[in-house]
């Protein structure tokens, strides 16, 4: 179980275009999520999951970071489990990061943190 | 003196007790809740509801005898969206109110198969039953107001959890922590060393392999960055998340509002268990609708039957007309306001038989209204027509009420 990823996501240097993806589970949990990308390159604000969003081109993310703090609250009556999949597709390869927490009491909210870095190597 | 008459009239209601309702069965029509179960006769526990690929293939394992064989009893809901797509279903996407997202959302596809040890209701023990059947909801009210003004609470609160969590990702990103720096230094080592002798693709693997020196960097790094997030020395944090759960605690998930239902279902009938020689052995489509408001709720049912197993024209008498179609419909008033002991409601049934002329169609128009007394007392009273005309009177008010007239009779 973690709530919290810093990672590296690689890019090449072109003009194709990244998205990112987030899901949030388990179904019935309300989330709030505030999206960034260094540099002024796309700011966002969600509330519940985040449909593939076109986030950059390649080049332009090189040496930039995704910085992601979304705090997902555990409303449904039939699991305690709060989980968030962040998809990024576009850079080199597909990848798919997965962080989740089972809470302790019902109702609990949990905040999760994310920092990706974007290289071109 | 009045007071008197008052006292005695509780009295004897209560004593009368809220069984005498015999007369007045307010569920006559009831929308099914699992189509083609409900036609092949399943009660509702028996139906299997996996809500995932895994439990959905160990249900069907355990059923077929490992594969081994074709069920002989089973019945399955299964929701499509939910079990074939990778996404989920948060607060917001369940409030949304547009055709496709409801749609999605309560789609269900209802299968079931029966075999039977000798006749029971209009099943025969030589054959085997299949029912395939669909249920969704066309429109599908919005949560209370009281619950969306708690989500938009639960937002702000989060945002405003949010926006700290952002400032402490741009301070982490400026961290000149000795260990942190190393870290970071030593994962872009590995990365660039990797990539000198493989391809981009291969590196993106090694990434990923759980076993590499670079996966243990990483992890050691992103637990850091949790500690380094989890810091809240002022408790600011941790009073909006405790907040958070208040609101989320208070939160009921009503819904309020216009809600319409369509189900159907049919039934096959293998002879002699022949997959090759079936006939049709029932079917019916019904539609439920209503709207639900505050104090005031609506409900109406109608629904066409082919074959039932229990004819509602004839006062659920066990069919035994062969191809019959049956047409019944309801609706039900009712005024139940909060924090009161008074709730009405006024119900009207019509039943029909389609397919032949002998049997005329009826209705039935009741007021229904309780008082409760005390916790498990209530004064009730019904009236209204019954189908075959008659006048209908009940409830332990009403018995109260004509033994009152009895007992001062003047002789």
């Amino acid at each position: 179980m973690n709530t919290s990823l810093d990672t590296v996501y690689l890019v090449s240097n072109t003009e194709a275009v990244v998205t990112l993806e987030i899901i949030i589970g388990a179904t019935g949990q309300t989330a709030q999520t505030i999206i960034n990308v260094s540099g002024g390159i796309f700011d966002h604000e969600v509330e519940g999951s985040l449909p593939e969003t076109e986030i950059g081109t390649n080049r332009a993310l090189i040496d930039n970071e995704l910085s992601i703090s979304s705090v997902i609250v555990d409303m449904s009556p039939d699991t305690n489990v709060t989980e968030m999949i962040i998809r990024l597709r576009g850079g080199i390869a597909f990848r798919e990061y997965h962080l989740s927490k089972v809470v302790d009491t019902d109702k609990e909210a949990v905040p999760y943190v994310v920092l990706i870095h974007f290289i071109n190597i | 003196m009045k007071k008197y008459i008052i006292l005695l009239l509780a009295i004897v209601a209560l004593q009368r007790g809220f069984a005498q309702e015999e007369g007045v069965t307010l569920d006559l029509l009831k929308a099914a809740s699992s189509p083609a179960a409900n036609i092949l006769g399943f009660a509702v526990s028996d139906i299997e509801k996996p809500t995932d690929l895994s439990s959905l293939m160990l249900s069907l394992q355990s059923a077929s005898n490992t594969f081994n064989a074709l069920p002989s009893n089973y019945a399955l809901d299964l929701a499509p969206y939910f079990l074939l797509s990778k996404k989920t279903f948060t607060t917001t996407d369940l409030n949304n109110t547009d055709f496709g997202s409801v749609f999605r959302q309560t789609f269900i596809i209802s299968l079931g198969v029966r075999n039977v040890d000798s006749v029971l209701d209009n099943f025969k023990a030589e054959n085997t039953y299949a029912g395939l059947g669909f249920k969704f909801s066309i429109i599908r009210p919005k949560y209370i107001a009281e619950d969306s003004v708690l989500l938009s609470s639960i937002h702000r609160k989060a945002r405003e959890v949010n926006q700290f969590n952002q400032q402490e990702l741009k301070k982490w990103k400026e961290s000149q922590d000795p260990q942190v720096l190393y870290l970071r230094n030593r994962r872009m080592e590995i990365l660039r060393n990797y990539r000198q002798s493989h391809t981009a693709e291969e590196t993106v693997a090694m990434q990923q392999d759980s076993t590499s020196e670079y996966f243990s960097v990483e992890r050691q790094l992103s637990f850091l960055l949790g500690n380094f997030t989890q810091k809240d020395s002022a408790g600011f944090k941790q009073q909006l998340l405790d907040q958070i759960q208040q609101d989320a605690a208070k939160f009921t998930a009503t819904r309020q509002g216009f809600s319409m239902e369509i189900s159907g279902g049919l039934g096959s009938e293998f002879i002699n268990k022949q997959f090759n020689n079936s006939r049709l052995f029932n079917a019916g489509i019904w539609t439920s609708f209503g709207y639900t408001g505050k104090d005031l709720t609506l409900l109406g049912l109608l629904r066409w039957l082919y074959n039932p197993d229990r004819i509602i024209a004839m006062d659920n008498m066990p069919n035994q007309i062969a191809d019959i179609s049956t047409f019944d419909g309801g609706f039900r008033l009712m005024y139940a306001p909060k924090a009161t002991r008074f709730t009405a409601s006024l119900e009207t049934i019509y039943r029909s038989v389609l397919s032949t002329e002998t049997i005329d169609p009826s209705w039935r128009l009741i007021f229904n209204a309780d008082y409760a007394l005390f916790k498990n007392q209530k004064l009730t009273f019904s009236f209204g027509r019954n189908f075959d005309g008659t006048l209908s009177r009940d409830g332990n008010l009403v018995a109260a009420l004509t033994f009152l007239a009895g007992f001062g009779n003047k002789r």
